[in-house]
């Protein structure tokens, strides 16, 4: 996994605190957080709704089932049988990845804006409004728009954001665009930046509202179909180019497989059926399969423009294994280990041995020993999972 | 970049930014492997006045996974005398085991053993400290504690 250096190296993982907060641009944390599954934060991919409503990635809550069947968020129980597709939220996400980095520069502009205007108030204030709206304009809200306070900079903030046509509307004026400096009358500001500043020569001089409406149905036709064409660049990367064979729209999802019941050269069939490498024992075998099937399945649970080649699960299923190996090199090296540390371990035995009897079983090393011990399901597979290089004290325990 | 280390990353951003709740504060945070948090619990409380310190210990399955959580004892830090923390810095705690779920965060498992701190009525250790402590795994994770509804420790 990582190491030291690693947290320094990323500070660039998106996360819902990108977004100014709520008393400057109400309701877009919420937003970008409500959107990311709550198991790995991650803005939803391939969201899946369980049986209580909740929702997660399809690859975060398949992994969370197989560990213990309950919704991480209400704890209700429930299985993978319940899981359904959430299409809307997925479509949600798909549109919000557009729109992200577009919003966020939006915040940054308009906190760029905002910042020159808090210390030579009045100058810039001027620019924007005649001073007869200014006159007319006397409540409190629109006042701290034009004289920001550094008490009230915060509703200043606010307001400013989304500078509402209603209320410039009755006196057209030209204003400069907060994004691109390109002077455009104020009564269409609004559309100016909701179609990305690229606004012709009659938008910006303010003509019939019947063109411009033409223009953005142009403009949302061709946002659209980008959409549709190649989403996947703002995906993260995930999605791949067209040209490459995704899986199909009607590949069935890998059944769930009584591994045990299995030989190993089955297990290394199934494995060579997926072109997957079939080296290593039978509990590596057992791992790699189970992992390839959470994969796959939850690629399908994408929507089939969207979903991954098998080429990039299989690097994902690379990448998974070898985090997996550098945790187990502890078990590679046991009897190595063993062996040096025998004096230590000795050592460790002659202190426990007054007050453990001999009799006792190895797995005594649990606190509770005098209780019944309870094997709390989950916990134990997440152990063997997680930490396979066993405690020290067990394994002199295993030697007597 | 893992999926552990991503979540970590979100967790560390979020406690800079929005900062964390009374009474708990980050000490430190090298890495996506071991944090260490102080804990203290603020008003009227067996534990008025002390503050300790909590080691989080993630693996790559985090948060599919548990973190590994324990007080820290050291020539600074002790544990807190509860019926469910033993001398050594472990803590029977369900959420930490069976109980544990992935939408849990380092500052959540903070937050409720600062309330398993505050709800305590007296200070004692749990009655096997000694027998566990003699024989505890270095990681918490691989003990296979047995959890109790009451808050009267893990007697048996």
């Amino acid at each position: 996994m990582s190491n030291s250096t690693t947290i320094f190296e990323v500070d660039n993982v998106p996360d819902p605190t990108d977004f100014p907060s709520t008393d400057v641009a109400p309701g877009l944390r919420e937003l970008d957080e409500a959107l990311r599954c709550s198991i790995c934060g991650e803005l939803f991919q391939a969201p899946l709704t369980v049986s209580c409503g909740h929702c997660f990635c399809s690859l975060c809550i398949r992994t969370q089932l197989a560990v213990k069947a309950e919704c991480p968020l209400c704890r209700q129980s429930t299985s993978e049988f319940y899981l359904r597709k959430a299409q809307t939220v997925e479509d949600a996400v798909k549109a919000w990845n557009i729109a992200r980095p577009y919003i966020l520069q939006l915040c940054r502009e308009e906190e760029r804006r905002k910042a020159p205007v808090t210390p030579p108030l009045v100058d810039e204030g001027i620019e924007f409004r005649s001073p007869k709206k200014r006159k007319r304009s006397s409540t409190p809200d629109d006042e701290v728009v034009e004289i920001p306070k550094p008490t009230s900079s915060k509703n200043a903030q606010r307001s400013g954001l989304s500078p509402t046509p209603a209320s410039g509307s009755s006196t057209p004026q030209v204003v400069p665009c907060p994004v691109c400096q390109r002077q455009v009358s104020y009564s269409i500001i609004n559309q100016h930046l909701d179609q990305g500043c690229k606004s012709t020569s009659d938008f910006e001089t303010g003509s019939s509202s019947s063109g411009s409406k033409g223009k953005q149905k142009q403009d949302w036709r061709k946002l659209f179909s980008a959409g549709e064409g190649s989403t996947s660049s703002g995906n993260k990367g995930k999605g791949k180019l067209k040209t490459k064979a995704k899986v199909d729209d009607d590949a069935s999802p890998i059944p769930k497989v009584a591994y045990h019941t299995l030989k190993e050269k089955r297990l290394r069939e199934m494995l060579a059926d997926h072109d997957l490498p079939n080296n290593g024992d039978k509990d590596t075998l057992i791992k790699r399969h189970e992992r390839w099937a959470l994969l796959y399945n939850a690629n399908l649970d994408r929507t089939p423009t969207d979903r991954l080649t098998l080429e990039d699960l299989r690097r994902e299923l690379k990448k998974w294994e070898t985090e997996r190996q550098t945790k187990r090199q502890a078990v590679t090296d046991l009897n190595a280990y063993q062996k040096a540390n025998k004096a230590a371990f000795n050592q460790l035995v002659e202190a426990a041995r007054p007050k453990k009897p001999p009799t006792k079983l190895p797995q005594s090393d649990s606190p509770m020993s005098l209780n019944e011990v309870e094997e709390v399901p989950g916990s134990s597979s997440l152990t063997a999972l997680s930490s396979p290089a066993p405690d020290p004290t067990v394994i002199v325990v295993d030697e007597e | 970049m893992a999926v552990s280390s991503r979540r970590l990353q979100k967790e560390l951003t979020e406690i800079k930014t929005a900062g964390t709740p009374c009474g708990i504060t980050l000490l430190k945070a090298d890495d996506f492997q071991t944090w260490f948090l102080s804990l203290e619990v603020l008003g009227e409380s067996q534990y008025k006045g002390e503050v300790f310190a909590l080691m989080f210990r993630f693996d790559p399955q985090y948060p599919i996974s548990a973190p590994a959580v324990q007080f820290v004892v050291d020539d600074k830090y002790k544990a807190p005398l509860h019926p469910h923390v033993y001398s050594n810095g472990h803590i029977c705690a369900s959420i930490l085991g069976g109980e544990w779920s992935p939408v849990l965060s380092v500052i959540a498992v903070c937050i409720t053993l600062q309330s398993m701190l505050a709800s305590c009525k007296e200070k004692k250790r749990p009655p096997d400290n000694d027998r566990y402590v003699a024989h505890a795994p270095d990681n918490p994770k691989k003990t296979r504690f047995v959890y109790h509804e009451s808050d009267s420790a893990a007697a048996p």
